[in-house]
């Protein structure tokens, strides 16, 4: 990996404290995060709820809109206690890798660290929102659902899709990077600006992959458990389309 | 993993919650609340404009209704109308037609009131006419030998004198002293003078003198006076007589033609039909 290409920001140490290293990933994180934030305070200032807004709102609205729509239509429930969880992981992600195509601009996503931490946070709120809904032993008994014998299965299926959600985004948006670095250097005239556009929308679908995998994750979670419906499930259901309605 | 450090995915689980909180804050809940909220306006503005629709709807079938009640009540209305102006324009009508009755019988009383009047003054215009004619005929036959016949009949009714009379006449003699003057239309001869005498000197039971005097004004009649009491005989009396018969019935008739006016308008006919009043008088006068 010494060929002069550097395939992640984490090797770029801007700072070194001890043990804590200040990188390329952790800086451009806060970049992002600074420019979410800037974007949210703009739009929150002149927020209102009149029919005519302003163009920022309007695109602000289109985006949580169809965030809600999706997560609404993923989990069969009311979106609102996902949203910040699983709409921050798409806007985060798309964001950065929206952002790559700045030159200078190290996509926090092409980082493993960024992608197993991100991967990590799915982990850990799969459990958290599905025992917050059906309590705990609601959420460890799909584990021995339909046998305990399934268990050990359960949970090499968790911890392994977690890491293929990591190695999933890291791989995508990291070979994107670094296939443009090559292609620059081996026909750096036109090849380079079609392979960043395509990334671009390999960015956006990693994104919406990404975001769309950890609601089905914590979806099944705070669902049905696998096979028969209970009764728990249809009142689910039932809230779903009330909502909906 | 070389390329991984716990350090940066510790750094990026905080950073990412960290971001998820912020943009809870400052995103989503503000974003959410403005959709929810313009939904809710929206859901207001539709139950609005639904309730409003529907009253419109209410409204325009009350309209309609009331147009369809006027439109049939329409022949009606007019009919009614119709009928009423005919009602008033008879009642117009009878007043006009009353109001010309009144009128035409308020001309027709004036035109008999008028009538009535002339009729009236035409009947003392002639009887006086007729009296001043037959004056006027015996005035023109009035001479010594009319004269002559008067004194006779005169003398007649001296005799014929009631005891009454002559003891008024007598009384009026005595009580005066004047001489008693004896009066005549024409000079006397002797023998007239001597007849009259005597009857008067019978008449009073006196042997005073008389006086004699002419007054033409008499008409061939002779008049014996005492100190006021007259005995005469003459054609004016006659005539005074008559023509103070004929104001007494003119007055009459007058006085009954105010009472009782429609009788009279109907009574009086054309003029020829009337007798002139002067005719019985003239008979009266010429016996």
């Amino acid at each position: 990996m010494n060929s002069g290409v550097t395939l992640t920001p984490d090797e770029i140490v801007l700072y070194q404290l001890g043990p804590l290293e200040l990188n390329a990933t952790v800086v451009f994180t806060w970049v992002t995060m600074l420019l979410l934030l800037l974007m949210a305070l703009l739009v929150r200032r002149g927020i209102n709820s009149e029919v005519e807004i302003s163009p920022g709102q309007n695109l602000l609205e289109i985006i949580v809109g169809g965030m809600r729509d999706q997560i609404r239509e993923l989990a069969g429930q009311g979106p609102d206690q996902y949203l910040p969880f699983v709409g921050t992981l798409f806007l985060f992600i798309a964001t950065c890798n929206i952002l790559s195509v700045v030159p200078g601009y190290q996509a926090p996503t092409s980082s493993l660290s960024t992608t197993l931490g991100l991967a990590l946070c799915v982990f850990v709120s799969v459990p958290v929102y599905g025992i917050s809904r059906r309590g705990l032993r609601g959420y460890l008994r799909q584990y021995i659902q339909p046998t305990p014998v399934m268990l050990p299965f359960h949970i090499i299926g968790e911890v392994s899709r977690t890491i293929a959600l990591a190695i999933r985004l890291f791989g995508n948006i990291m070979a994107g990077a670094l296939i443009a670095t090559v292609l620059l250097k081996v026909a750096p005239i036109v090849l380079p600006t079609v392979m960043q556009a395509l990334s671009l929308l390999t960015g956006l679908v990693q994104a919406y992959i990404f975001a769309v995998l950890a609601m089905v994750y914590i979806a099944s979670a705070t669902r049905a458990s696998r096979g028969t419906p209970s009764s728990e499930d249809e009142q689910e259901a039932e809230d779903a389309d009330q909502e909906r309605s | 993993m070389e390329s991984m450090s716990w350090t940066t995915v510790a750094f990026q689980i905080f950073n990412f919650l960290l971001l998820a909180g912020l943009l809870y804050k400052f995103l989503y809940g503000p974003i959410t609340n403005a959709m929810e909220e313009r939904e809710r306006r929206i859901q207001q503005r539709m139950e609005e404009a639904r309730k409003r629709e529907y009253e419109a709807e209410r409204e325009a079938k009350q309209h309609r209704q009331a147009r369809e009640e006027l439109e049939e009540r329409r022949d009606e209305l007019i009919e009614q109308a119709r009928k009423e102006a005919a009602r008033l324009r008879q009642q117009l009508l009878d007043e006009a037609r009353e109001e010309v009755e009144a009128a035409e019988e308020r001309w027709h009383q004036s035109l008999r009131e008028e009538r009535d009047a002339f009729m009236r003054e035409l009947r003392r215009r002639l009887a006086s006419q007729v009296c001043s004619v037959a004056r006027q005929a015996l005035a023109d036959l009035a001479n010594t030998r009319l004269q002559a016949q008067v004194i006779e009949v005169f003398i007649d009714r001296t005799h014929s004198l009631g005891e009454p009379e002559r003891a008024r006449l007598r009384e009026a003699l005595s009580e005066s002293g004047q001489r008693p003057r004896i009066i005549t239309a024409f000079e006397l001869s002797e023998d007239q003078r001597q007849k009259l005498i005597a009857a008067a000197s019978s008449l009073l039971d006196t042997s005073e003198e008389f006086e004699f005097s002419v007054n033409e004004q008499l008409l061939c009649g002779v008049e014996l006076s005492v100190d006021g009491r007259k005995l005469s005989w003459s054609i004016d009396a006659y005539l005074d007589s008559v023509q103070e018969a004929v104001d007494e019935a003119l007055e009459r008739e007058i006085t009954a033609g105010e009472a009782k006016p429609e009788e009279q308008a109907a009574e009086a006919m054309p003029s020829t039909e009337v007798e002139p009043p002067g005719e019985e008088q003239r008979e009266r006068a010429e016996s």
